[in-house]
């Protein structure tokens, strides 16, 4: 007997595809199933991330209430009925799918990728009961990027045997069947496959990796130059999507793009002329600055919302959430004002010149013949002292300022790290970045909540000035506490922390990340 | 996860009808399983699954790839069942036992609390070992109760008596079942469980005569009446418990004082359709003999060469027919070394089985002459043989009968005691030409000829013209071809059997 592995098995067709059902149809006891042809839209995050973990993930291509689908090749499809077109995982109905949307997607976007038009022909086989003992599907669909008029593509029919659990003799002898049909191949890549492919060809490229194209024996200044640029390229990605407030993580990339270039051109100092290093640094300070609201008001409502859809009830957020989403609004319009300014403009055209210069042979500064590799390690090795001298003189009560402080310098710790990561040897590389991100997780949770608690207060003392009743008041009461509690959770753990970054090993680890290579100082 | 327990003491309250239409609603929200406890397998079979091995309760309590194994997929997705069985029957007995099968229910259950987000269990009636596993196992109890006094009556009992067990005590959830309004009892008491709602669930599933249609259709009312009236209730039941489990339990000792306060007052199918394996038809009385000419074309040229040289006023050849054959052999090709062949032909949604002999020594090579014998199929057993569920030869001996021709013993020597695959199959177009009256020697000679386009697995393509002939009547049909392929121009070439050429690309 033809042996059937667990799941789907798929197949061509080189025939016609209702030759090949009528076909199926006099020779298997089945109940025909022709569901109407569909119109859909396939969805994913801005950065593809459903279709690299496998998932497609589908809706009716209406307005209003529509069919949502998940299928994952290895889990069961699951589908739901939204009320509306969702935009985040976040706005569907409680369920499995929910959950493992929420999973996948997390906070970002949900856009249209693809438009279908799909249609489904099937057989239900049956036993002497009628009960269905295998299912196979017939699938033909026609895609096209969504928004554009241009043709459809066709994609190969494909049929797929559908077992069903608890029937798999059923499922094999239907296998044999289908193997029989000259007008059908087994093949590997089953529909779902050929339809992430397209997505995948679909979605805009991915920004290029910072330090992917550097490489040992080129000079500091041109290693950082390509570093730099691939940090720009990740700004001029994200913009778009910041300015339209698709969701929170345009403007976080874009952030993260511009903290690390600030880093790299403050850490790493003379390997650029000065004047135009300080000029940079001093105006894209500036143009981070711009963003500070804005970010601290997508994590603060963020959390709030997972804490308004927790089970145990805080009390009456929603006017909370109210006041600080009209509050994002307008930062937000005030930080495209900043990015559509003269000033901003200037400042990353000049950017990206001084970035596309070739490298001179008096390039001015006077580490940029060194190895990049070089210079980042003996930076690394200050800051981490540093970091180790400034947290062990940090008592349980320390002000949440000096927290901050250190929080900045393992941020730049790490910047560098990642940026030179190529270059520095792998296993004290691991090593030190795992002990950094321990570390940085509870300075990021302390200094999250105490600006959120910041934030809390403001807001409370707003909405108690325009007459908030008891309730809400009493909500904000209970998150302040929670912020606090979190506060001091992180901060009872950063000890704990501080020590496996100051031990030994991790400094050895820092020692060791630079080997010379040939060719190299 | 949560494990919903639909029980209680009294028969025939509605558990099994609750169980199966909550478990539909149960899978919207993701993967759940419906466990059919009770001997009588009602949910098993109003969802139409049949156990598939009787593994038997006492392994099902600690055998974990038995449970597994005996689960199965049901009509509606999302929705699993673990059947019932008769053996069940003894479940409470192995419960009560002491040794590693008493408390197995909740050891069981484990495994499947990561695989489903729901499982509901469908217990049988009584107060038993089982039950007292039911309440260690479940989060919570669904309790139809129809609102006459004897099920109250057991109801608060069931109640006391969970309120006073020492071990788990799962939310109690009753409510009405089987509510009749124009009953004087149904009403006073559906009257008294809307001002005790904080005791009894709100929803009360009717008496409805879409719910008996359950067991004729054998599907949920989910699946079949969704917008109805009883399906509603069911859907605003299953919302109902969600939001009870969220809050604390309802006190099991105050329903049941509440419940005998109650007592002391004074007190007023789509048609089952017909099986779907038909009785065999009898089989077509074999020919016995082929006798044909086999003459091989090259291509799509010679046919129309072939077309133009008929005489004039013939019929146009009838429209194409597609013919899939499927041979089949030992796995060591013992009929092909014999020189038998096996073949099941499908055309238009028939079915035919086709036995064939080696071809006799003929005087004229162009001529095969061979033993055949051929019976017709229904679906269901072309089904069979080609889902490899059964053996051709099998099936060829049991439509042939006990005094089948010499023909089928040549293939039952030659196969032995070896089973029978499919091992090739290819598609051919066929197209009737004729009958043709063609110019002999002695007169016209009628004929009906069959052009063949056959696409063998490689993508090779041959073309062949048949003629099907007499014996008396095979020189004068010899000539009379050959008159034809001479004014076509196209050479006299005899083509091999499709089974030999199909074998060839295989090689």
């Amino acid at each position: 007997m033809i042996a059937l592995a667990r799941g789907p098995a798929t197949f061509a067709l080189t025939a016609d595809p209702e030759a090949v059902i009528d076909g199926l149809c006099a020779l298997l006891p089945a109940r025909r199933d022709q569901p109407p042809d569909e119109h859909l839209l396939l969805l994913d995050t801005p950065d593809g991330r459903l279709v690299a973990a496998g998932a497609l993930l589908l809706r009716g291509a209406g307005e209003g209430p529509v069919e949502v689908r998940l299928r994952q090749d290895g889990a069961p499809d699951l589908s739901v009925l939204a009320p509306a077109p969702p935009a985040f995982a976040r706005g569907l109905p409680p369920g499995e799918l929910r959950t493992r949307l929420l999973d996948l997607a997390e906070m970002r976007r949900l856009l249209p990728v693809l438009e279908l038009q799909h249609c489904t022909r099937g057989l239900d086989v049956l036993d002497e009961e009628r009960k269905t003992v295998a299912r196979v599907r017939l699938q033909l669909t026609s895609v096209r990027p969504y928004g554009a008029d241009g043709s459809w593509e066709t994609l190969p029919a494909s049929l797929t045997l559908e077992p069903l659990r608890g029937y798999d003799e059923a499922a094999a002898a239907v296998l044999a069947v289908l193997h029989s049909r000259p007008g059908l191949q087994a093949e590997e890549e089953n529909a779902n496959a050929r339809l992430r492919t397209v997505a995948a060809r679909t979605l805009p490229p991915p920004p290029p990796v910072p330090g992917a194209d550097v490489r040992h024996g080129l000079r500091a200044d041109e290693a950082l130059r390509r570093i730099l640029r691939a940090h720009l390229a990740t700004m001029r990605w994200n913009e778009p999507g910041l300015r339209a407030d698709l969701d929170s993580e345009f403007l976080h990339d874009w952030r993260v793009a511009v903290r690390r270039t600030r880093c790299m051109l403050g850490q790493i100092k003379r390997v650029f002329p000065a004047a135009e290093r300080d000029r940079f640094r001093t105006e894209l300070g500036w143009l981070a600055r711009a963003t500070g609201p804005v970010r601290d008001l997508d994590v603060f409502l963020l959390l709030l919302e997972d804490v308004a859809e927790g089970s145990d009830s805080i009390g009456d957020l929603a006017p909370i959430i109210a006041d600080l989403r009209q509050r994002h609004r307008e930062e937000h319009a005030l930080l495209v004002a900043a990015l559509d300014s003269p000033k901003a403009r200037d400042l990353l055209s000049a950017w990206d010149e001084f970035l596309s210069r070739k490298p001179g042979r008096h390039p001015g500064a006077r580490d940029a013949l060194l190895p990049l590799g070089e210079l980042a390690a003996a930076r690394l090795r200050k800051l981490h002292r540093r970091i180790v001298r400034d947290g062990e003189s940090l008592g349980p009560t320390a002000p949440a300022a000096a927290l901050h402080e250190l929080r900045i310098a393992a941020k730049k710790m790490r910047y560098v790290l990642d940026a030179a990561r190529r270059l520095f040897e792998t296993e004290p590389a691991d090593a030190v970045l795992a002990a950094l991100k321990k570390l940085q997780s509870v300075l990021g949770e302390a200094h999250d909540a105490h600006v959120q608690a910041g934030l809390l207060d403001e807001v409370a003392r707003r909405l108690a000035g325009e007459g908030a009743n008891a309730s809400v008041l009493l909500a904000a009461g209970r998150l302040a506490e929670r912020l606090s509690s979190r506060e001091a959770g992180a901060r009872a753990a950063f000890a704990e922390r501080l020590s496996a970054f100051s031990a030994p090993a991790t400094r050895k680890s820092v020692e060791r990340l630079w080997k010379p290579r040939k060719g190299g100082r | 996860m949560s494990v919903l327990a639909v029980t209680h003491i009294k028969g025939g309250v509605g558990k099994t009808t609750t169980a199966v239409n909550l478990a539909l609603l149960a899978a919207r929200e993701g993967p759940a399983l419906l466990w059919d406890l009770d001997p009588q397998g009602a949910a098993s079979y109003t969802l139409r699954v049949r156990p598939r091995t009787p593994v038997g309760a006492a392994r099902l309590l600690v055998d974990e790839d038995a449970l597994q194994e005996s689960i199965k997929a049901t009509d509606h997705p999302g929705l699993d069942l673990l059947p019932a069985d008769f053996s069940l029957r003894k479940l409470d007995a192995l419960l009560a036992r002491r040794d590693g099968l008493g408390g197995g229910l909740q050891r069981a259950l484990r495994p499947l609390r990561r695989q489903y987000r729901h499982v509901l269990l469908d217990c049988p009636p009584g107060i038993s070992f089982l039950a007292e596993n039911v309440f260690d196992a479940a989060d919570a109890l669904v309790l139809p109760t129809p609102p006459v006094p004897l099920s109250l009556r057991t109801l608060a009992r069931l109640c006391r008596h969970v309120a006073h067990r020492r071990g788990k005590r799962p939310h109690l959830l009753p409510f009405l079942s089987l509510l009749d309004r124009r009953k004087a009892v149904h009403a006073a008491v559906a009257e008294w469980a809307a001002t005790h709602t904080d005791l009894v669930l709100p929803t009360a599933m009717p008496y409805a005569a879409l719910v008996e249609e359950m067991a004729v259709r054998r599907a949920p009312l989910g699946a079949f009446a969704a917008g109805s009236q009883p399906a509603q209730a069911v859907e605003d039941l299953w919302a109902e418990i969600q939001r009870r489990l969220e809050r604390p339990p309802i006190d099991g000792l105050l329903l049941a004082d509440a419940l005998d306060e109650l007592l002391a007052r004074p007190q007023g199918a789509e048609p089952r359709p017909p099986a779907e394996r038909p009785a065999p038809p009898a089989a077509a009385p074999a020919a016995g003999r082929e006798v044909e000419f086999k003459l091989a074309l090259g291509g799509e040229a010679d046919v129309a060469a072939l077309l133009a040289a008929l005489p004039a006023g013939s019929p146009p050849p009838g429209p194409a027919r597609e013919q899939l054959n499927h041979f089949f052999d030992t796995p060591g090709g013992a009929l092909r070394r014999a020189r038998l062949a096996l073949r099941l032909r499908e055309e238009a949604g028939r079915f035919r089985l086709t036995a064939k002999g080696p071809a006799a020594a003929t005087a004229d090579e162009a001529l095969a002459d061979r033993p055949e014998e051929e019976v017709s199929l229904d679906a269901t057993w072309a089904f069979d043989l080609l889902g490899e569920r059964r053996s051709a030869l099998e099936v060829l001996v049991a439509r042939l009968g006990p005094r089948h021709p010499p023909l089928v013993d040549e293939l039952l020597r030659a196969a032995g005691d070896r089973p029978l695959r499919r091992v090739a199959s290819f598609r051919n177009e066929r197209r009737q030409l004729g009958p043709l009256e063609l110019p002999g020697a002695d007169g016209p000679v009628s004929l009906t000829l069959e052009l063949d386009r056959s696409e063998f697995p490689g993508g090779r393509v041959d073309h062949e013209v048949e003629a099907e002939v007499v014996p008396a009547q095979a020189e004068a049909a010899r000539a009379a071809l050959a008159s034809l392929f001479s004014r076509a121009g196209l050479p006299w070439q005899t083509a091999p059997s499709k089974a030999e050429r199909l074998f060839a690309r295989l090689r």
